[in-house]
């Protein structure tokens, strides 16, 4: 009982400690950030700034490789990074959303470091001159845009929409992690598990990876909102390469993601999986080459689904379920332009996928039939939160995209995905879904999906088709394989040397979808998967599809390559 | 029997360092470099030469800005630099054709810092293999060109005598306590520099580098070198009435983190540079010029690295985009008679300061040598490194790199000498005569320099560009110097050299980092003050802004 009494005193006793460090945080960005609002508004040459956003991250990272049973690099790093938006004239007609071709606008009149300890009056001098930097370009931006509009006779109204979007403001502090990782007890682990190679002497090179930050953002704007966000996660990548019988190098990888050091898969687990890793890449440099270029159906199965086709939906282009507003330009010799940009927030409305499939993005789900989903959020980095369940396409309509406060011309308020991730040795804000659910109204049981990929082929008249179904292992994920199917036999055979051309037009024809339901968990990172970079994201999604028609390159090259002169050291070894 | 152990106890005082027995690590760089050595030699065309660079770091850096620790560090981390020749050494793959520009070569790997044969030896495998399909391609193409022959005759390689070398672990701990001595000397250092709106930087920086060197090679060299170099970097930086950063930096260098001066000293060098930038963003832009001036031992040392270091590195001779400015200079008069330049990298300190240009091995295998490069104004020699020229056909252990990168010839330890030293009062007489002599209303004295680069090919002006941070007018009427900012001495090597006149008799010291297409290595120049009858200047390049709009934050109060 005494026990228990004490443990209870020490955690008021830190909670208190960390509330204080976070006050004095949060009162050192609310006072600069507001003395900078006032005094900026009152400098009779600038117009004044009617939008700030400060947010300081404060973070502490690891990162250890590991080959063959010793560590490689090992590295520790302690910092605080700082992230500033400002904004001159008004939510309808800002500095923002534009792209002056005719002069640099960056301005640059020092930069001061942000302070490991809280240290207030240094917190504020650091988001005082970067304040002032940013001030002055948006300004002088600002005024170019202004020029520029005027020459070409628009005004506010005939912008296609708002610069910025006002949302209401939220106060939100998230408890942060202890920072969990046991340094010496992840080095053992990485080596045991990179030892596991030392079994397979046709592997050239291998590596075990552990990326690990501990991060705690704080953030404050001009409108009242106030919040800190914590973001712990681990990344282990595992990397493999080896020649194939043709001398070339083929590689295959592993990826776990957790969001604790007890969540990471035990060193047994991981072991288990290099095995099975180390046994298909054997297999694969064994098996057949694909020299030919295939058209026609293809079956996508488990993360496959996500990796080739779902998670392509939310690609950095046009074609988006994220919105993409086109700046306005200003080039010296055309002037103003808007260019002109077929983006899908003009096919809002209209379909974009086949009928079959509905998305909805359910950030704020924390678990789906008993798995975690670590793209679960609850604010996004702007201070918006997403709503509970947000359809952007039913049955192949789409209905919205994804959008932060910069309104498209469909949308003019954020959805709330601006969201927190980690690069290398920081926190990054981009935009990703959080937990994206795939329905499908017409299923067909998984037993059958193959029966009907074959179907589709003889329909076609052709002799093979593909199913693309990545390695199984714990990994959340792990390489594809290529499996070319006899369609007289049904035989299955790992194929070598293949890539998938994919277009966006091939998920409007899907034929079949089965009924069975996956549950993945991943990063995203610029529209496409980030594997050891960017937001955790998750995915509820059908576990396997097939397309009416998309196409697959094989490998042309017949020029073998050439194996190393020397024998590798293991294969002496084991010898 | 007594006897037996008092001669077995001093046999044993007196057994070199290098027959020590060499550490597993090194062990297992040679077992691989042998096996692959056996089989790549027989290959058609063959490697005839391979060498392993392995080069442990262990990293601190501990960072504050304006009294507060700003970022906290560690790394530790091995890098391979594997290299082989292949043909054989009068024409191997690293031959320059005639007119052509020597290529850098870049064998870098990381590799496992623990002594693990299995891991190891695969990182040494695969790379050796990467290197052999290079350096085969590579050779085959300079097989196969169609060139001008060249007249000078000479080997591509000069294999040098193997050597065994062997320092023992170092066993080194970077302490709590020492962490904790560090941080307050970081952050009192740093506090100097008041955080006003002019102040654009006010940090304090340590760096301890901790470093293990392994060198192998198919000659039979083993070598295990330690490296280790504390350093604390004080910048500061206010912002000029025309809006640009005036810089200035001092290094404090040791051995050792405990071996750094006092928190008292370091913090008085904070404060005696915050003065002097306040002082230099009062002082006036000077004009460019062309007249006398005075080089402070510092300033005397980076001109000599810059314009005379370089010139000197033998594997530029073998090079025809490269100046030559000194190839058919031996045995002729390149300075005045009463001075000498000599390299000495088995130099470890100068008047109690270490010098970061110090070195037992290259990294090519051969020990250090000294060189006496000038003595008493002739031209005598080169830096050498493996890459024979025509009359140096080997090494003198100036053959160095960065990790992951092959070494050409570069600098060690510069000692300028002078048998005539004149006192800094002669040197300042001297050129207020000159002054007068050329009518001039002033000379310039360079009390402190910030670095430099020269360009040495063929192409672009032959030219030199030293940046000073500390430069006065010093007037012929006796007014007080005057203290000048943006300044630049520029100037080619060979008009520079023959306007040198004196000397002085004080020495100092630049220790500095040095870049060039092995990359960056550690240097130090070593110079006494030098009076030259005429140098030029331009002005600085000008970063010009407004500044801030409104003040930095100065108090809790302050909304």
């Amino acid at each position: 009982m005494k026990n228990t009494i004490f443990s209870f005193a020490l955690m008021i006793i830190l909670a208190g400690k960390l509330l204080a460090q976070d006050e004095t945080i949060f009162k050192a960005l609310t006072d600069e950030m507001g003395r900078n609002m006032e005094e900026l508004s009152k400098l009779d040459d600038y117009t004044a700034p009617f939008f700030m956003e400060y947010g300081l991250n404060d973070y502490d990272y690891d990162v250890m490789y590991a080959s063959l049973g010793s560590v490689i690099r090992s590295v520790n790093s302690k910092g605080r990074s700082k992230s500033l938006r400002l904004m001159v004239g008004d939510y309808d007609l800002c500095d923002e959303n534009f792209k002056d071709n005719t002069s640099n606008s960056n301005h640059n009149d020092g930069n001061i470091a942000l302070p490991l300890e809280n240290d207030y009056l240094a917190i504020r001098r650091s988001f005082w001159i970067t304040t002032n930097n940013v001030f002055k370009s948006a300004s002088e931006l600002y005024r170019n845009k202004l020029s520029a509009m005027k020459l070409k006779g628009l005004t506010k109204k005939d912008l296609p929409a708002s610069d910025f979007s006002k949302e209401n403001p939220v106060v939100l502090k998230v408890q942060s992690f202890e920072n969990d990782i046991i340094r010496d007890k992840a080095a053992n682990n990485i080596k045991e598990i990179s030892l596991a190679f030392g079994d397979y002497s046709e592997i050239h090179f291998s590596q075990v990876t552990l990326f690990h930050i501990n991060a705690l953002r704080y953030m404050v704007n001009s409108e009242g909102t106030k919040m800190s966000v914590p973001f712990n996660f681990y990344i282990m990548h595992i990397g493999a390469v080896m020649y194939d019988i043709d001398q070339h190098q083929i590689w295959q990888q592993l990826i776990y993601y957790a969001n604790s050091f007890d969540e990471l898969p035990t060193v047994e687990r991981t072991v288990a999986d290099i095995k099975l890793l180390s046994e298909n890449l054997y297999a694969e440099a064994k098996a057949d080459k694909y020299d030919e270029k295939y058209i026609g159906p293809i079956m996508f199965e488990d993360f496959a689904v996500i990796e080739e086709n779902i998670i392509r939906l939310f690609g950095s282009g046009n074609e988006s379920l994220i919105g993409n507003r086109p700046p306005l330009v200003n080039n010296q010799e055309q002037g103003l332009v808007i260019p002109s940009q077929q983006t899908w927030e003009q096919r809002i409305g209209k379909r974009v996928i086949d009928k079959k499939l509905s998305i909805t993005d359910k950030s704020s789900l924390k678990e789906y039939k008993g798995i975690h989903l670590m793209g679960n959020f609850a604010i996004d980095n702007q201070g918006v939160k997403p709503a509970d369940s947000l359809i952007l396409v039913d049955e192949g309509i789409l209905k919205s995209q994804l959008v932060d406060r910069t309104p498209t011309t469909a949308q003019n308020k954020s959805t709330g995905h601006n969201r927190l991730g980690m690069s290398d040795d920081n926190v990054i804000s981009s935009m990703s879904p959080g937990v994206v659910y795939v329905k499908t109204s017409e299923t067909t049981p998984y037993e059958e999906m193959k029966q009907k990929l074959i179907q589709m082929a003889k329909e076609e008249g052709l002799d093979h088709v593909f199913v693309i179904r990545p390695l199984k292992t714990s990994a959340n994920n792990s390489s594809q394989n290529y499996y070319k199917i006899n369609v007289e036999t049904g035989e299955e055979s790992l194929v070598r040397g293949l890539r998938i051309n994919w277009d966006i037009d091939d998920l409007r024809d899907v034929e079949y979808v089965s009924d069975d339901v996956k549950v993945y968990n991943t990063l995203f990172y610029r529209g496409g998967l980030g594997y050891t970079r960017g937001v955790p994201v998750s995915f509820i999604s059908p576990g396997s599809i097939i397309l009416k028609e998309s196409q697959i390159s094989g490998d042309a090259n017949p020029i073998k390559g050439e194996l190393p002169v020397v024998p590798s050291p293991l294969t002496i070894l084991q010898e | 029997m007594k006897k037996g152990i008092k001669i077995l106890i001093v046999l044993v005082m007196f057994i070199p360092v290098c027959m020590l027995a060499q550490d597993e690590y090194s062990k297992i760089l040679a077992d691989e470099l042998q096996r692959e050595f056996e089989i790549l030699s027989k290959q058609d065309p063959p490697v005839y030469h391979i060498n392993y660079r392995v080069d442990y770091v262990k990293n601190i850096l501990i960072k504050a800005d304006f009294g507060n620790i700003t970022a906290v560090q560690s790394d530790s981390s091995a890098s391979l630099t594997a290299d082989l020749r292949v043909g054989n050494k009068t024409f191997d793959n690293t031959h320059i054709s005639k007119g052509e520009a020597d290529n850098t070569r870049r064998n870098y790997a990381a590799i496992p810092y623990e002594d693990n044969p299995l891991a190891v030896k695969q990182v040494l495998w695969k790379t050796t293999d990467d290197v052999y399909r290079k350096a085969r391609a590579e050779f085959l193409a300079k097989k196969n060109k169609i060139s001008v022959e060249d007249i000078e005759k000479y080997n591509d390689f000069s294999p040098g005598n193997p050597d065994k070398y062997y320092e023992p672990k170092l066993d080194y701990k970077f302490t709590d306590t020492e962490k904790a001595r560090i941080v307050e000397i970081l952050k009192s250092s740093s506090e100097i520099f008041p955080e006003n709106t002019d102040m654009m930087q006010g940090m304090a920086l340590f760096r301890f580098v901790v470093q293990r060197k392994y060198y192998v090679s198919s000659e039979g060299d083993e070598i295990t070198q330690n490296f280790v170099q504390a350093q604390i970097v004080l910048s500061g930086s206010i912002r000029s009435p025309e809006g640009d950063p005036i810089n200035l930096h001092h290094i404090f260098h040791a051995r050792y983190p405990g071996e750094l001066p006092s928190g008292d000293e370091i913090v008085k060098q904070a404060g005696n540079m915050y003065e002097k930038l306040v002082a230099l963003k009062e002082a006036p832009i000077a004009e460019p010029y062309s007249g006398p001036a005075i080089l402070a031992p510092k300033a005397s040392g980076v001109f000599f690295h810059e314009i005379l270091g370089h010139r000197v590195e033998g594997h530029r001779l073998k090079d025809d985009t490269d100046a030559h400015t000194f190839k058919l200079k031996l045995n002729k008069n390149v300075l005045p008679k009463s001075m000498s330049v000599i390299f000495d990298p088995t130099l470890k300190e100068f008047n109690g300061e270490p010098l970061a240009g110090h070195y037992v091995y290259d990294d090519e295998g051969p020990r250090a040598k000294v060189v006496k490069v000038i003595e008493n104004g002739l031209l005598k020699d080169f830096l050498m490194s493996k890459t024979p020229v025509p009359g140096f056909p080997e090494s003198n252990g100036h053959g160095r790199a960065q990790t992951g990168l092959s070494p050409i010839s570069r600098q060690s330890n510069l000692l300028v000498e002078t048998n005539k030293p004149y006192t800094e009062d002669e040197l300042r007489k001297m050129l207020v005569k000159e002054c007068k002599k050329q009518k001039k209303e002033f000379g310039y004295y360079f009390k402190d320099v910030q670095g430099g680069f020269t360009t040495n090919n063929r192409y672009m002006p032959n030219a030199f560009n030293v940046t000073p941070t500390e430069v006065y007018r010093v007037y012929v009427d006796g007014r007080p110097d005057e203290l000048v900012r943006g300044v630049r001495l520029i100037g080619t090597p060979l008009a520079m050299f023959s306007n040198i006149e004196a000397a002085g008799e004080k020495h100092d010291i630049f220790n500095g980092m040095c870049g060039a297409s092995s990359g960056s290595i550690p240097v130090s120049a070593i110079s006494p003050a030098i009076f030259v009858s005429k140098i030029e200047t331009q002005k600085a390049n000008q970063y010009f802004s407004t500044g801030p709009v409104i003040d930095a934050p100065q108090s809790i109060n302050d909304k």
